[in-house]
C-alpha cells in the first residue's frame, strides 16, 4: 500500500506526487478489453446555431467549428462550464438535434437520427415508474423484440455489474437517486451499444454517490470496452475518469484544450489528489476553461 | 411531512375530520333543540333523520330510496363510462396530432365552460324527454374536461422519455404505446375525477327534464312541496356518492397508477 502511506504522511505524500503515476499494482492490462470496431466518432466541422431565423438578431451560436476524432474504445471528456455548448454537442452525437454545420461520423457512418448504436444515459435518470427495476433494464432489447431469454441472461450481467442484485423487482421510486442512475447505465448499456453517450449523468448526486459511481463507470467500461463520450463540468469528475479530456470555452462552444491524460489505471481518488500530473493538469484546464478576462 | 416541516399522522388527520363533522352536526342538533331556526327553513338533523326512517320504508312518491339513488347512479355512470371511452382517447390524439387539436379545439373551449342547462331545450328538442336527453347532459359535461386533461396529459410528458425512447430505437407506435400513455395515465385519472366531480354537478339539471325518479329529481319535487327535509336528505345523499364516487376513482387510481406522483 505504497499510496496508502502518501497520504497517512503529508511530506511524503508530496514527495510521492512528483513521481509521474501512481500504483500500477499490472492487475489491470488494456489489452483485455473487447475490441470495438463501431466505436470510432468523427466530429467534422460542427456548428450550432440556435435561435429564430425571422428574429435575426437573437440567434445564439452554440458551438463553432468543433472538429475531432475519437479512437474507438476510449474514455473522452468533454469539459467545459455551463453554456459552453457541450450538450449541444452530446445532443447532436446522439442524434437529438442536427448540426447547422458540419456533420458526426459514427462509425464511419453518418448520424442522421437517434439509434440503438449509441446509448445515452441522461442527467435526469429518466426511469419509467411504471416498469419495475429490471424491467426498465431490458427496455432497450423488449422494443427491439429480443428473445426473453438472452436479454434476461445480458440483464443480469449488467445488474451484477452495476451492484444492483437483489434491487430487481424494486419500483425506480423506492430507489435513491445514485441507484436509478446505475439502473439508467446498466438499461443504456445491456445492448452492448459501440458508443456511450453520457451528458452529465452524476451531475445530481452528493460527492461521495458520485465518486463511487465514477469507479462503477470505469470498471463497467472496462469490461465492455464501450467508447464513452462523457459530458461534465467537474474538473475533478473528468480528470478522473478520461483518457482524453476536451476543454471547452463558452460561446460558441470551441475547443480550447485537446489533453490526453498522463494518468495510469487503475486511478484511485486519494492518490490523484497529490499527484502531481494531477494538479499540472487540473491547473491548466482551470486556465483554460475560464475567459481570459476573469484571471488578468 | 409538510411545508412547516413537521410530520402529520394520517390517523390524526382521520380523527380530525371525523371530530369536524361530529361538532357540526352537534351544533346543528342543538340549534335545532333551542328552536333557534324553523324546521321548515333548516330541519334539524333529528327530524331529518326521522324522515329518513320514513321515506326508507315506504319510499318517495312510491318509488323506494334506494331506486332514486340506483337510477340517478345509473344515469351519470352511463354517461360518464361514455365520456371516458371517447373523451380519453380524442384527447390523446388531439394532444398527439395539433392538425387535430387545432380543428377541434374551438368547439372544447366553446362547450366546456358553457353552462349545460343552458341546453335543455335543444336535448329534448332533438332527442326527446327519455333516459337519452338525461344521460347526454351529463356526458356533455363530462366529455370536455376529459378532452382537455388527456390532451394536456400528453404535451406534459417530458422530453427526456421520448428522447430516450428514441435512443432505444422505439418506433412511433411503441413512443405512443410504452411512453407516452402510460406517463399520461396519472394526468388522465386525474382529468377524469374532475370530469366526474363537474358530471355530477350536472345530475339535477338533468333530471329536470321530466323525470319521475332520482335523486335530483326528488329534491326539486319535494322543494314543491315544502318538504325542506326530503330535500335535505337529497342533499346529503347526492353529496355522499359524490363523494363515494371520487373514492372510488382513487382506489382504482391507486392500483392502476401507484407511481403517481412519486417519481
Amino acid at each position: 500500500m505504497k499510496n496508502q502511506e502518501a497520504i497517512d504522511d503529508p511530506q511524503k505524500g508530496l514527495k510521492f506526487s512528483n513521481e509521474a503515476i501512481p500504483v500500477d499494482d499490472g492487475s489491470f492490462s488494456p489489452s483485455t478489453k473487447p475490441p470495438n470496431p463501431g466505436g470510432g466518432i468523427e466530429f467534422i466541422n460542427v456548428g450550432h446555431i440556435y435561435g429564430n431565423h425571422k428574429r435575426g438578431s437573437t440567434n445564439t451560436e452554440a458551438v463553432a467549428e468543433f472538429s475531432v476524432s475519437i479512437k474507438p474504445g476510449s474514455l473522452v471528456c468533454l469539459l467545459g462550464p455551463s453554456g459552453c455548448g457541450k450538450s449541444t454537442l452530446l445532443n447532436i452525437l446522439a442524434g437529438f438535434e442536427k448540426p447547422s454545420l458540419g456533420q458526426v461520423l459514427v462509425g464511419g457512418k453518418k448520424v442522421s437520427g437517434p439509434g440503438p448504436d449509441r446509448g445515452v444515459v441522461f442527467q435526469e435518470p429518466n426511469l419509467l415508474p411504471w416498469r419495475k427495476v429490471i424491467a426498465n433494464i431490458t427496455l432497450g432489447p423488449d422494443l427491439a423484440g429480443r428473445p426473453k431469454k438472452e436479454t434476461l441472461a445480458k440483464a443480469r450481467r449488467f445488474i451484477e455489474l452495476t451492484g444492483l442484485s437483489g434491487f430487481e423487482t424494486y419500483a425506480p421510486y423506492e430507489l435513491s437517486g445514485g441507484m436509478k442512475q446505475r439502473v439508467a447505465l446498466a438499461r443504456a448499456w445491456i445492448s452492448e451499444p459501440p458508443i456511450m453517450v453520457m451528458d452529465e449523468p452524476f451531475g445530481a448526486l452528493d460527492a461521495q454517490t458520485r465518486i463511487s459511481m465514477q469507479e462503477l463507470l470505469v470498471d463497467v467500461w472496462e469490461k465492455t470496452g464501450s467508447t464513452i463520450v462523457f459530458v461534465t463540468h467537474d474538473v475533478d469528475e473528468a480528470l478522473f475518469l478520461a483518457d482524453r479530456i476536451l476543454v471547452m470555452t463558452p460561446r460558441p462552444g470551441r475547443l480550447s484544450k485537446d489533453i490526453i491524460s498522463p494518468l495510469a489505471r487503475p486511478r484511485i481518488y486519494e492518490s490523484l489528489v497529490v499527484n502531481s500530473d494531477y494538479a499540472m493538469m487540473k491547473r491548466e484546464i482551470l486556465l483554460a476553461m475560464r475567459k481570459p478576462e476573469y484571471y488578468i | 411531512m409538510n411545508f412547516l416541516g413537521r410530520r402529520w399522522d394520517r390517523r390524526l388527520g382521520a380523527m380530525v375530520s371525523v371530530l369536524s363533522v361530529g361538532i357540526f352536526v352537534g351544533v346543528w342538533y342543538v340549534c335545532g333543540r333551542l328552536k333557534l331556526m324553523s324546521p321548515l327553513i333548516l330541519p334539524p338533523p333529528q327530524e331529518i333523520w326521522l324522515s329518513l326512517t320514513e321515506i326508507l320504508e315506504e319510499g318517495y312518491h312510491h318509488i323506494s330510496l334506494w331506486q332514486h339513488v340506483g337510477i340517478s347512479l345509473g344515469r351519470a355512470m352511463v354517461a360518464f363510462i361514455l365520456a371516458v371511452v371517447l373523451g380519453v382517447p380524442l384527447g390523446l390524439a388531439m394532444g398527439l396530432f395539433p392538425v387535430l387539436s387545432s380543428a377541434l379545439e374551438p368547439f372544447v373551449q366553446f362547450f366546456r365552460p358553457l353552462p349545460k342547462i343552458a341546453l335543455i331545450p335543444l336535448a329534448i328538442l332533438w332527442l326527446g324527454i327519455g333516459e337519452v336527453s338525461k344521460v347526454f347532459l351529463i356526458f356533455l359535461s363530462t366529455l370536455f374536461t376529459v378532452v382537455v386533461g388527456s390532451a394536456a396529459s400528453v404535451k406534459s410528458v417530458g422530453q427526456g422519455k421520448l428522447r430516450l425512447g428514441a435512443a432505444l430505437g422505439a418506433n412511433r407506435l411503441q413512443l405512443v404505446w410504452r411512453f407516452i400513455l402510460p406517463a399520461s395515465l396519472p394526468e388522465i385519472f386525474t382529468s377524469i375525477r374532475l370530469a366526474v366531480g363537474v358530471g355530477w354537478t350536472t345530475l339535477i339539471a338533468s333530471e329536470m327534464v321530466a323525470a319521475e325518479s332520482g335523486m335530483g329529481w326528488m329534491v326539486m319535487n319535494a322543494s314543491s312541496y315544502m318538504r325542506t327535509d326530503i330535500v335535505m336528505i337529497g342533499i346529503i345523499l347526492l353529496g355522499l356518492t359524490g363523494y363515494l364516487l371520487d373514492y372510488l376513482l382513487v382506489v382504482v387510481e391507486r392500483l392502476t397508477v401507484p407511481w403517481a406522483g412519486r417519481e
